[in-house]
């Protein structure tokens, strides 16, 4: 839960500072979202149904997937670091988004070989977490295309 | 012998955590003497600056980059590795599981690795002075643009910024690690009949600053991030088009410098409190049990303190007055800093009351928490007049700011860390100090300290402008001379009485007096343990607490205090 805590608010930071530089110059060149995105926010959704069941092996697999997909947007999306603040956000939302992934991946392994009451408990609460605050990544990313 | 290093024992890391910090400490205190030395002499060769920093110092004289590098490193150092590491990582982690009743703190493997990586942290950190160019010059804050541009905005801002980076990236995580282990520990541990309202103050200071800590060095991390991927990646968070550095036109548009500054300061306001919360609970603490009365207020202690946490998240804008910002953002943050006064005023008169009446024992852990009120007050008053944009137009750039923000963080979190090692010494390593060596290192850096930094305000009033490396060019400074050779003089003099405190601290640790289980006849429950406590602080007995943290000198009891622990555990 306080892991949660300090990630929402590290989100919040890069979220605020998304809503300042776009407000900031006329630089802000729109960028298309990569469609395997949505593809990314189902296998995303999925895994935390898994973990609702108490399927870690499934849940971590989900998550896997996801993370390979996220790559894969990466790869086939149309614009580099360096050319624009959009760009950018991109980049730096969903990296550190998918290092909390991560992360989160290698805590429902360890409850896959041993759950107890206590690691459920955390780990499904930071799965959540991650799922929300995916939700908010993207949806500040669909502001930033327009 | 690994296993000791190692460890996961929470005591060990505490006292890990606390040398750690004694030795930024006395890098810090010692760049310091190197600052205040240069300032009145800036013309005199100086064989040992030559020997550190051949390049920095060729011939002996320092240049204007390297006294920035070590203004740089001295704040970085002093801010990071001491004031938030001592009295959180050393003190708290040592003694909050204790004065629960815990046998550990909730994750202790978890806990080990937030030394380890703070340990990473501070050696990145100093690493910084031997790579190429050097440490970086752009002070504790770290200004973009020119610590986003790289090289060519000085010899320490190619490498020694990266370095700086990292460190400060390593110190967050390390932070938050700490925070979620102190919060589920307060929450998770306690012992049976610890209820919230019986805890001592220090475990409230210890749980707040973990809050504060857990939201504020998230922003921090995030902001680095953004840094550094200005730094690398060629992305514009924090520069501005048509920026010339160096007479050369940077690729970058569209950014803001202050950008940074707000992301900087929502961290670095808060900050200011992790460093001295803890502080404050320790003194309410010494304060009730040398006087030998309970904590004025207790409630209101609290409240205050969560108070002051919730404040320190809304005020960040004051230390932004000069940036431009729209006079009605700067009286949003004026009120609310001037907001702050009052649980700060609560604090105060509490202490006060705490003390009105009592039998004071002045040994030494007391009078550094007297210390304490004093430069709290004396710092905290030109806060007050800090906090109005008029009067901090004129005063931000000056001594004056130098001279508040020394007192109310650095002096005071210091006085705290000084009167935490003299109570809680005899517990740590089961030998006392030596009080009368303790009684003239007080004296002296009491004295000392108001020697320094009240003539920086003068100095700060009569327009003395800050973090310039000389002051010979300026001739209307040229009768503050005067004034610069005495705050040198005095500081050079309690930077030497440090030498006595050190030498006591290490005399002691071999040949001090044995310590009793409680010397200072106290209450909390760390007192009801052997000095120092066993591996897992209670010997295996099941703790229960049967009264608050302060019951001292209870009418119609015998004795003039009632430890917090039900029966003595053995």
């Amino acid at each position: 839960m306080l892991g949660s805590g300090a990630m929402v608010t590290l989100f919040s930071a890069l979220a605020s500072a998304l809503v300042i530089r776009r407000g900031l110059g006329g630089d802000w060149a729109a960028v298309a979202l990569p469609d395997v995105v949505w593809l990314n926010t189902a296998v995303l959704a999925a895994s935390g149904l898994a973990v609702e069941r108490r399927r870690w092996g499934t849940a971590a697999l989900l998550g896997a997937v996801f993370l390979a997909g996220q790559a894969l947007a990466w790869r086939s999306f149309g614009a580099t670091l360096a050319s624009g603040p959009a760009a950018a956000f991109f980049y730096v939302l969903t990296g550190v988004h998918g290092v909390h992934v991560l992360g989160g991946v290698a805590a429902l392994l360890a409850n896959w070989r041993r759950a107890t009451p206590g690691s459920v408990a955390a780990v499904r609460i930071y799965w959540h977490t991650l799922g929300g605050l995916w939700m908010v990544v993207l949806c500040l990313l669909l502001w930033a295309r327009s | 012998m690994l296993g000791r290093i190692f460890s996961t024992d929470h005591k060990v890391i505490g006292k890990q955590y606390y040398f750690l910090g004694l030795a930024s400490v006395l890098i810090g205190l010692v760049l310091s003497v190197f600052m205040r030395l240069h300032l009145i002499y800036p013309d005199r060769k100086v064989k040992l600056f030559e020997m550190l920093w051949p390049v920095g110092a060729a011939g002996g004289i320092m240049t204007p980059e390297l006294y920035l590098s070590i203004m740089t490193m001295h704040g970085t150092l002093m801010v990071f590795f001491v004031l938030t590491t001592v009295p959180q990582g050393g003190f708290g982690n040592y003694f909050l599981p204790i004065q629960i009743g815990a046998s550990d703190m909730a994750f202790p493997r978890l806990n080990a690795l937030s030394f380890w990586i703070t340990l990473a942290a501070l050696l990145v950190l100093l690493g910084a002075f031997f790579v190429p160019g050097g440490a970086p010059l752009g002070g504790w804050t770290a200004y973009p643009p020119l610590s986003a541009v790289g090289q060519i905005a000085g010899p320490g801002q190619g490498d020694g910024m990266d370095m700086w980076i990292l460190s400060v990236a390593l110190f967050s995580i390390a932070a938050l690690l700490t925070s979620i282990n102190f919060i589920a520990t307060v929450i998770e541990l306690r012992a049976p009949g610890m209820t919230l309202e019986r805890m001592p103050l220090t475990v409230w200071a210890w749980f707040t600053t973990a809050i504060i800590s857990l939201l504020a060095f998230a922003v921090l991390l995030a902001a680095g991030l953004l840094l550094l991927l200005d730094r690398w990646g060629g992305t514009s968070f924090f520069l501005p088009s048509g920026l010339v550095v160096s007479d050369r036109l940077l690729n970058h548009s569209g950014g803001s410098p202050l950008l940074w500054q707000h992301l900087f300061w929502f961290f670095g306001h808060p900050e200011v409190y992790i460093a001295i919360l803890p502080g404050m609970g320790l003194i309410s603490t010494i304060l009730s049990v040398n006087s030998r009365r309970p904590v004025f207020g207790y409630k209101a202690m609290v409240g205050a303190m969560l108070t002051i946490a919730f404040l320190g998240f809304v005020v960040w804008g004051h230390h932004m007055f000069i940036s431009g910002m729209s006079p009605y953002s700067a009286i949003a943050f004026s009120v609310l800093t001037l907001t702050v006064g009052v649980p700060s005023a609560i604090k105060t008169f509490n202490w006060l009351g705490t003390l009105w009446g009592g039998r004071l024992r002045l040994n030494v852990a007391m009078l550094f928490a007297l210390g304490f009120v004093s430069v709290f007050v004396a710092g905290g008053i030109t806060g007050v007049l800090l906090g109005q944009p008029a009067m901090d137009l004129y005063l931000h750039d000056t001594y004056f700011v130098v001279g508040h923000f020394h007192l109310i963080m650095g002096v005071a979190a210091v006085f705290a860390m000084f009167a935490g090692t003299y109570y809680w010494f005899p517990k740590m390593f089961g030998r006392m100090l030596n009080e009368t060596l303790g009684k003239i290192h007080f004296y002296i850096t009491f004295l000392g300290v108001y020697g320094i930094f009240v003539p920086m305000h003068v100095a700060g009033l009569a327009g003395n402008p800050r973090r310039y490396p000389d002051f010979k060019e300026f001739e209307f400074l040229s009768d503050l001379a005067w004034i610069h050779t005495f705050i040198s003089h005095t500081s050079f003099t309690v930077a030497a009485v440090q030498l006595l405190f050190l030498f006591n601290l290490f005399w002691s640790l071999w040949r001090g007096a044995r310590a009793a289980v409680n010397p200072w006849e106290a209450t909390t429950l760390e007192w009801s343990v052997p000095s120092p406590p066993p591996h897992d602080n209670f010997g295996g007995a099941s703790v229960t607490v049967v009264r608050g943290a302060y019951e001292f000198s209870v009418p119609g009891r015998e004795s003039d205090f009632a430890m917090q622990a039900g029966e003595t555990p053995q």
